[in-house]
């Protein structure tokens, strides 16, 4: 990643500042990241409350977790939800960045609202949209109405309730959109050019230069939403609290709950470990997969 | 259905401007662009509406009065009674009042009804409501629900039943008032002030110690050649891509045992100790891209490595700063996760988990709660439109260099 060329040779005494103000992370990192790790990987093996001491009790954690229907449930919601909302939120995140950079007046003010979901708090975004999912007052059941269809109680109903999320996630798609917008921006033109040369309409060209352009960003978007997908917490802990009938259990949220509602400790942390490695392989997947469809600028083709 | 057939739409109209082909020839390039352009704006302001809906509903909602009245066309009492013409009743329920009525009258009152189809009956304790009945005044509470109508009793003659029809959309429109007064209301009342006090505590201390360790430790990256550091700053990028989740629950019972809990401490210390990667690699890739030959010219002139980092470096740094402080900033005022598990003074709330606490206590008064959520939201969005550019850099840096 970084080049030796701008590190002038340094004396052993220079090192020495160096590692001098690395320290805080260092530290940083061995206090609140590397020892509580391992403490949670120790954890995870017992049993415990935050009153007892944690008691040894081997794999039946993970035996409870693997065993039990609840984990593999709210991993099914998570994995569902990111499934139908990763796609929509990635195209329609693009869509609107590939709009708004065809020199449209008042990009300052689009931008912003369009950002503007994923500026403010997941309790604010949840604030917003209770009224929305109203079965009588709020807008989409309005809209449903004047449709001619009878719009369902979006909040109570457990068939539904996994799709108020996706209206959420959708509503903050302009949240990858600045990236596109930068990654568009930074396209050379003269791809452009040689394409209109060749004779390809706008849409040819966005589908044959922009589109292979933008693959890294696609594809640090899309990492960084399955890793979200996992944070997921906010939202669905002020609009439902998990419920109803466990419909909308997102599996921080089951977490959670586990954690610090029933300080099952040893639970929550085996839970966390599964998390780590669900995070870890899906990561590692996407990047191998990378390289069939993600294309980088400096790669020399054939 | 609406969904799909409103994407459709876009789509096609996405379709009639770009994929035509440019060979067409009917038309000239410069209409096709004008095409183009028209059918963009309109598919953005389409967009933006959509997404501005929910904040200004939020909006209008906190400026509108609290206690609103309106008409309601037909009351009646019991089922047998005269029709009463007019009565007009608040919206909002009287404040903190709730009361419990025994069941033997709410099964009275349900008897009562000639028709029970749908019905609907809350769950004590009861809203009250002021209401004014032919010039009377009455505090009814409400029970329920059958078909359209609500069903109230008399607080004190609990053997009277009042069915109300609610109003028409335009009868509800016209009574609602607009008025300032909710933002002050909400200041004061539950303690909402307050959270937005605690909530600039945090993000005050969260950004000095977020700006102070990352430039620390970005200068020790990118300025210095040491043995280990390359996988140093490899094991730093990969903590990117950790989980939370699986330092938190040891990082919980570790700050309970110190007796941290309840305190800022949790929320506050990590943030000195270069918490954030995504900072420091910020930090650094500015820091590789400013040049050398000012750092040797100081350091000719005599300067250590601490004054070259204050007296050169920090000084052409500014906007990378501005980009931290603006992050750091927006994150801990928005934080939840982090405050709903080391709290639990509502004292020391800050605005996220104090908006829940806020909701919870007024969940009758919705414009006193949307004054507080647009008293929530404002913040952020104003310092992204005045700050665009720095928010735009620190998520560009991070997201195509990363």
């Amino acid at each position: 990643m970084s080049k030796e060329r701008r590190i002038i040779p340094q004396s052993e005494r220079y090192a020495r500042w160096g590692y001098a103000f690395i320290t805080p992370w260092v530290i940083g990192f061995l206090v609140f990241t590397f020892l509580p790790m391992v403490f949670s990987m120790y954890l995870a093996f017992t049993d415990y409350d935050t009153i007892n001491p944690p008691k040894w009790v081997g794999f039946s954690n993970f035996a409870k977790m693997f065993t039990k229907g609840e984990m593999w449930h709210s991993l099914w919601i998570t994995v569902k939800f990111g499934i139908l909302s990763l796609p929509l939120g990635l195209v329609s995140g693009f869509l609107l960045a590939y709009l708004l950079n065809m020199k449209i007046p008042g990009m300052k003010f689009w931008r912003t609202i369009f950002y503007l979901p994923a500026m403010i708090s997941g309790v604010v975004v949840a604030m917003l949209w209770r009224g929305m999912f109203d079965d009588q007052y709020g807008m989409i059941n309005f809209i449903l109405r004047t449709a001619g269809l009878r719009g369902p109680q979006w909040l109570l109903d457990p068939k539904y309730t996994l799709y108020c999320f996706l209206f959420l996630s959708v509503w903050g798609c302009g949240g990858g959109m600045v990236v596109y917008l930068s990654g568009l921006q930074s396209i050379p033109t003269a791809l452009y050019e040689a394409a209109e040369i060749d004779g390809c309409s706008k849409f040819q060209q966005l589908i044959h230069v922009t589109v292979p352009q933008m693959t890294p960003i696609f594809f640090f978007n899309l990492i960084m939403g399955l890793i979200g997908m996992f944070q997921y917490f906010a939202e669905p802990m002020v609009l439902t609290k998990g419920g109803p009938a466990d419909s909308t259990m997102f599996y921080n949220l089951y977490l959670y709950k586990h954690a610090f509602q029933f300080r099952n400790m040893g639970y929550a942390s085996a839970l966390a470990w599964f998390l780590f490695m669900i995070v870890l392989l899906l990561t590692l997947l996407t990047f191998k997969s990378s390289e069939l469809w993600v294309f980088y600028e400096s790669e020399v083709k054939k | 259905m609406i969904l799909l057939v409103f994407f459709l739409v876009i789509i096609n109209l996405f379709l009639w401007g770009f994929a035509i082909s440019d060979s067409v020839g009917v038309m000239t390039k410069r209409r096709l662009a004008r095409r183009r352009t028209i059918v963009a704006m309109i598919i953005i302001v389409v967009a933006a509406m959509a997404i501005i809906y929910p904040v200004v509903s939020m909006l209008g909602g906190s400026v509108s009065s609290k206690q609103v009245s309106r008409t309601v066309p037909e009351v009646k009492l019991g089922d047998f009674w005269n029709v009463i013409r007019t009565m007009t009743r608040n919206l909002v329920p009287i404040e903190g009042k709730r009361i419990n009525i025994k069941q033997d009258h709410i099964d009275k009152a349900v008897a009562s009804l000639s028709e029970t189809k749908n019905l609907r009956l809350e769950t004590a304790p009861y809203s009250v409501y002021a209401m004014e009945i032919e010039g009377k005044e009455l505090h009814v509470a409400k029970i329920g629900k059958v078909g359209s109508q609500w069903i109230y009793l008399d607080e004190d003659e609990l053997d009277d039943v009042y069915l109300a029809t609610p109003a028409s959309e335009e009868q509800r429109v016209k009574a609602v008032k607009f008025t300032w007064s909710n933002y002050p209301d909400a200041l004061s009342k539950g303690d909402f002030g307050r959270y937005v006090i605690n909530s600039i505590i945090l993000v005050v201390i969260n950004t000095i110690g977020a700006l102070l360790s990352s430039t620390l430790v970005a200068y020790g990256f990118s300025r210095f050649r040491f043995k280990g550091r390359n996988w140093m700053f490899i094991v730093l990028l990969s903590t990117m891509m950790l989980p939370a989740q699986v330092s938190l629950i040891p990082s919980f019972i570790i700050y309970t045992k110190l007796g941290w809990y309840g305190t800022y401490l949790p929320l506050t210390v990590a943030a000195y100790f270069a918490a954030s990667p995504w900072n420091v690699f910020l930090m650094r890739q500015f820091f590789m891209g400013l040049p050398l030959e000012l750092d040797e010219a100081a350091k000719i002139d005599g300067c250590g490595p601490v004054g070259i980092l204050v007296k050169v470096i920090v000084p052409q740094s500014t906007a990378v700063m501005l980009t931290i402080t603006l992050s750091t900033a927006v994150f801990w005022w928005n934080d939840y996760f982090y405050s709903l598990i080391y709290l639990q003074d509502q004292k020391l709330y800050p605005v996220a988990l104090g908006l829940t606490a806020f909701d919870a206590k007024y969940f009758n008064n919705s414009a006193l709660k949307a004054a507080a959520t647009v008293m929530m939201l404002v913040p952020p969005i104003l310092m992204f439109f005045f700050f665009q550019k720095f928010f735009i850099q620190g998520t560009v840096i991070s997201g195509v260099k990363g």
